[in-house]
């Protein structure tokens, strides 16, 4: 009887096992189901607001495409060779009429960020004095950015010049002066350089 | 065996063989005696045996021979009883773990979709960040190029010199107001013309036309010519929508030491 009392005892208690293995099981289970239950209502709610911001992203989208194609065109204003600048910049100028003597590249320094890219260009060279209204339109139509930060335009031997001393002369009634200063004048204008002018340009371009 | 057949086979057996009790000798009780002395009469047994003993005959049979009928049947429907519970527990627990499962299932679907679109959304906004970025960029390169165009100032200025009877030997160009032509341009004075200062205007360009009044303008930069000279660069200007601030100077006034009261330097202020 004891014995079978005692096997009885077994598989109730291992039913008692398995019913508390079982109830705590499901009440583990439950518990992480309710969890989840409000995770997935949050991540419900958030992709609900996913969904919104997507809509909003995708609208944006045509901006940011024409932004890309405003990029894609200005890229075309840089050069691109840092390395071959200074003949490219020779070429260029020499080709707009400027006799270059001397070019100077720096890079443009500043904490700005929009200084960023920009390399400082001085020249110095020679152009004549007809040929400055094509150059100067030249420099304001390059195809690639050309931002002129200063020019200097000073003839070899200034017209103006010659006109005011003519008049100072004349002013003066120095007839011997004046006569001097004609046949010099004259010299000066027979000469090959007189209607050439020094230049002197500082301007900034985009570099890649 | 179940235990109620075997029950029911003793019953059987018993009507059968109702004094059994005389051949195996077992002890019985007669009147008036008690404490189990057996005197062999089977008659005593039927009159008395429902007063005492509940299910005597059941007794009889020593537990021995009926403990493994007992035990199996016991054990069987114990089985029964334990394996149904752990059945029906287990399917409550599948019941639970699948539910879980689901709802994990679901959970992890969702957090896929989630992060999937939180990518997405990354890859995106870091596209546009880099899109912003270099349009920044672009915007300052924008602002590079100078705005009226260098040609379209000279050829202004240019063009106010040859009606003005100016006659320009050294032309020099500025786009920020520094050196020399920053020392020609009064501050103050600026100020009480325009009503701005120099610091908060954004300047397009400086010119300083340096040279000599024609003759037939007269040979003299008087104050009329000044006033004449500024107000047309002023009108001429004015179609492009830019403010000019013109400052003329004779050579004795820029210490040129020419000795012309005809040579001056005029200095124009381009500004919005």
């Amino acid at each position: 009887m004891d014995e079978i009392i005692a096997v009885s005892k077994r598989k109730l208690i291992l039913l008692m096992i398995v019913a508390v293995t079982v109830i705590s099981g499901s009440g583990l289970f439950s518990f992480l189901s309710v969890k989840s239950g409000f995770l997935i209502k949050s991540l419900i709610e958030i992709t609900g607001r996913a969904t919104g911001l997507e809509k909003n992203i995708n609208d944006f989208f045509p901006r940011v495409e024409e932004a890309k194609r405003m990029g894609s065109i200005l890229t075309n204003i840089k050069y691109t060779n840092t390395l071959t600048l200074r003949e490219t910049l020779f070429r260029e100028l020499e080709s707009i009429g400027l006799v270059v003597s001397d070019i100077s590249l720096k890079e443009k320094t500043g904490k700005e960020e929009k200084n960023k890219g920009l390399i400082e260009v001085n020249v110095a060279g020679a152009i004549s004095l007809e040929k400055i209204p094509d150059f100067l339109k030249s420099v304001s139509s390059r195809p690639k950015i050309w931002g002129v930060e200063n020019i200097d335009i000073n003839p070899k031997i200034s017209p103006a010049e010659l006109v005011s001393q003519f008049m100072l002369l004349h002013r003066k009634g120095d007839r011997r002066g004046i006569s001097l200063f004609i046949e010099q004048g004259k010299d000066f204008l027979s000469k090959e350089n007189s209607s050439v002018v020094d230049l002197k340009m500082r301007f900034v371009v985009v570099g890649g | 065996m179940s235990l109620s057949g075997f029950f029911k086979r003793k019953k059987k057996k018993e009507a059968d063989d109702f004094n059994f009790d005389d051949e195996y000798g077992f002890p019985v009780e007669t009147d008036g005696e008690s404490g189990g002395k057996n005197s062999g009469r089977t008659s005593t047994i039927s009159a008395n045996k429902n007063n005492n003993v509940p299910c005597d005959f059941v007794n009889m049979v020593p537990f021995d021979w009926a403990k493994p009928i007992v035990s199996e049947f016991i054990g069987k429907k114990l089985n029964r009883e334990v394996f149904k519970r752990v059945f029906l527990y287990l399917i409550l627990f599948a019941v639970f773990a699948s539910a879980y499962g689901a709802v994990n299932y679901f959970e992890k679907g969702r957090e896929y979709l989630l992060d999937t679109k939180t990518r997405e959304f990354g890859k995106k906004i870091a596209e546009y960040e880099a899109v912003a970025d270099n349009l920044s960029v672009y915007k300052s390169y924008i602002e590079i190029p100078n705005n009226p165009p260098v040609y379209t100032q000279f050829y202004g200025v240019s063009f106010l010199a040859v009606r003005n009877g100016l006659l320009v030997g050294k032309t020099s160009y500025s786009s920020t107001l520094s050196g020399d032509a920053g020392a020609r341009v009064s501050r103050d004075g600026f100020a009480l013309e325009t009503g701005k200062r120099i610091e908060d205007i954004d300047i397009r360009g400086v010119w300083t036309l340096t040279g000599t009044i024609s003759p037939r303008i007269g040979s003299v930069a008087d104050s009329n010519w000044s006033m004449n000279f500024s107000k047309q660069v002023n009108v001429l200007f004015g179609r492009l929508r830019v403010n000019a601030y013109t400052r003329v100077a004779t050579s004795s006034g820029t210490g040129r030491g020419s000795g012309n009261d005809s040579d001056v330097v005029v200095t124009i202020l381009l500004w919005k």
